[in-house]
């Protein structure tokens, strides 16, 4: 049975904010993924969250009794839950790691010391889960990079870090789901398309999800590329 | 057929707002939607539309169009020096275009955003749920030249009730100092007693990064708070950077951030901040 220690706060004049007092772990973000359907039930209401915070927005108007809401989220999220088990997709994500995609791996690979197809084999050998989408549409902040594969973003950052591109940033791995400035180490990119406006399922990806890269020729990468345009 | 407008002339940043995204934050998805929500509404009321059909929103420079049709405008928010076919137009008041004839709005003043609103609202594609435009979430992000826009079906004049006109601008800043009002933000109390004193103190001035993602201040604040994990953010959210810069989040922001959230502006002093510009000075109120 699993329980976390919250605090309720207004954010602005529509939203409450719900902060966890625990560290990001693959449990809370289980039980932060069945309180965020729990209240979006609820409350009828949408519900972000990130590591250790939801977001319920737009639940408060003028007729709203903000002690009662308070009472009603704090009840729901004080019922224990019961089970640490998440029945996660597998993405497997194709990646061309040659120079051709990957701008900055051969200064990355210097900097921290490991060859190039060392870099490949430890980023495409761990799942990562994906914790939750943001920063832009259909972005997934993932967990679970290898320490080897460390490294603090530039300091200065790129004006242009193309669709698709998979990067380094910190202690994350990320991929670029459109063209945008970041100051991420781009190691590679893929030519699947992660995020499209005009579907009813926008997103490839969703929290909660794993990914997994896999290593691809630029032939491949041109070929697939070629199919998702006919 | 619909009717429709050409256009002669983009203005310095104009693009086409509604209500905005909702129910797509989770996906990572900008809010978006016009800035002044209050020129908005009033434009749309005095036209009958729908309360959230889509309009342009005009930036600093206003375009110049052309009627392709029949068609009832009206312009609210800041002052746009608009003519139609050289005669004034004046903001707050609904006009009936011609067929041929030409609207040219020139420099904004008084503020910088200006709402040029039609009866029927304008007809752009619907994407999540908005037929608002921004990059590269829909086809177009800002108005060019020679586009052409399809207005909806009017239904000014239609309805018995009384017509709403209006000759002053509220959403619109008359002092030279303005009062925003915010909360504390999540991570206000990590701020010292000196921070949060200063944060009430000083008069704040627009930077010249401002746009309709982010108002960043050019005032500092000596900060020794680290960054957060990416915690969510919305618009009208005041970040504090490991720098000490001050970030006010607009419309299109990002839906998530690591940056402590120091304030969140009041959403009624929200339109005010929609109003400002490079050099624009303002106090910040704590409530």
């Amino acid at each position: 049975m699993r329980q976390y220690d919250f605090h309720i706060s207004r954010l602005g004049d529509y939203s409450l904010l719900i902060q966890i007092d625990s560290k990001p772990s693959k449990y809370l973000l289980n039980w932060l993924l069945i309180k965020k359907a729990d209240l979006s039930k609820l409350l009828n209401a949408e519900v972000v969250h990130t590591y250790n915070e939801l977001l319920v927005k737009d639940c408060i108007s003028v007729n709203t009794n903000l002690e009662s809401l308070i009472n009603q989220v704090s009840a729901a999220l004080n019922v224990p839950v019961s089970s640490d088990d998440y029945n996660s997709v597998v993405h497997k994500i194709p990646v061309c790691y040659s120079s051709k995609y990957a701008a900055d791996l051969e200064e990355y690979a210097s900097q921290i010391k490991c060859t190039i197809p060392e870099i490949i084999e430890i980023h495409t050998s761990i799942e990562y889960p994906i914790y939750f989408l943001g920063f832009l549409p259909g972005f997934p902040y993932l967990e679970n990079l290898d320490a080897r594969l460390h490294l603090d973003r530039k300091s200065v950052p790129s004006r242009l870090i193309p669709k698709g591109s998979v990067a380094i940033g910190g202690t994350q791995t990320g991929i670029y789901p459109q063209d945008s400035p970041g100051g991420w180490h781009v190691i590679g990119r893929t030519p699947i398309s992660l995020f499209d406006a005009t579907k009813a399922t926008p997103s490839m990806f969703k929290a909660g999800d794993m990914i997994q890269f896999y290593a691809i020729s630029e032939s491949d990468f041109e070929e697939i590329t070629t199919s998702n345009n006919l | 057929m619909n009717s429709s407008i050409s256009i002669l002339h983009p203005g310095f940043y104009t693009t086409v707002q509604d209500n905005g995204r909702k129910s797509y934050a989770h996906l990572g998805v900008p809010q978006s939607g016009a800035m002044d929500k209050h020129a908005f509404m009033i434009a749309n009321a005095i036209l009958n539309n729908t309360p959230g059909a889509a309009m342009l929103e005009c930036t600093l420079l206003g375009p110049t169009i052309e009627f392709n049709h029949n068609v009832n405008f009206v312009i609210t928010g800041s002052n746009a020096g608009a003519t139609l076919d050289g005669a004034q137009v004046m903001e707050g008041v609904p006009v009936l275009a011609k067929a041929k004839q030409v609207l040219k709005m020139s420099n904004i003043s008084g503020g910088s955003r200006s709402y040029l609103a039609f009866a029927g609202g304008i007809d752009s594609q619907t994407i999540l749920g908005s037929k608002g435009w921004y990059l590269p979430l829909t086809p177009e992000g800002k108005l060019t030249v020679g586009m052409e826009l399809s207005l909806g079906i009017s239904k000014y004049g239609k309805s018995k009730g009384a017509h709403l006109k209006m000759q002053s601008q509220s959403g619109v800043i008359h002092s030279s100092v303005a009062t925003i009002n915010t909360y504390e933000g999540p991570e206000f109390s990590k701020l010292t007693y000196n921070q949060q004193q200063q944060l009430s103190d000083h008069v704040f001035t627009v930077s010249n990064l401002w746009n309709r993602m982010a108002i960043q201040l050019v005032e500092t604040l000596p900060n020794a708070l680290k960054s957060i994990y990416t915690s969510p953010v919305i618009p009208g959210t005041v970040q504090l950077t490991p720098s000490g810069k001050l970030i006010i989040l607009m419309n299109d922001c990002q839906t998530t951030g690591g940056y402590p959230r120091v304030l969140q502006v009041v959403a009624s002093d929200f339109n005010k901040l929609a109003q400002m510009q490079q050099g624009s000075q303002f106090l910040l109120n704590v409530t």
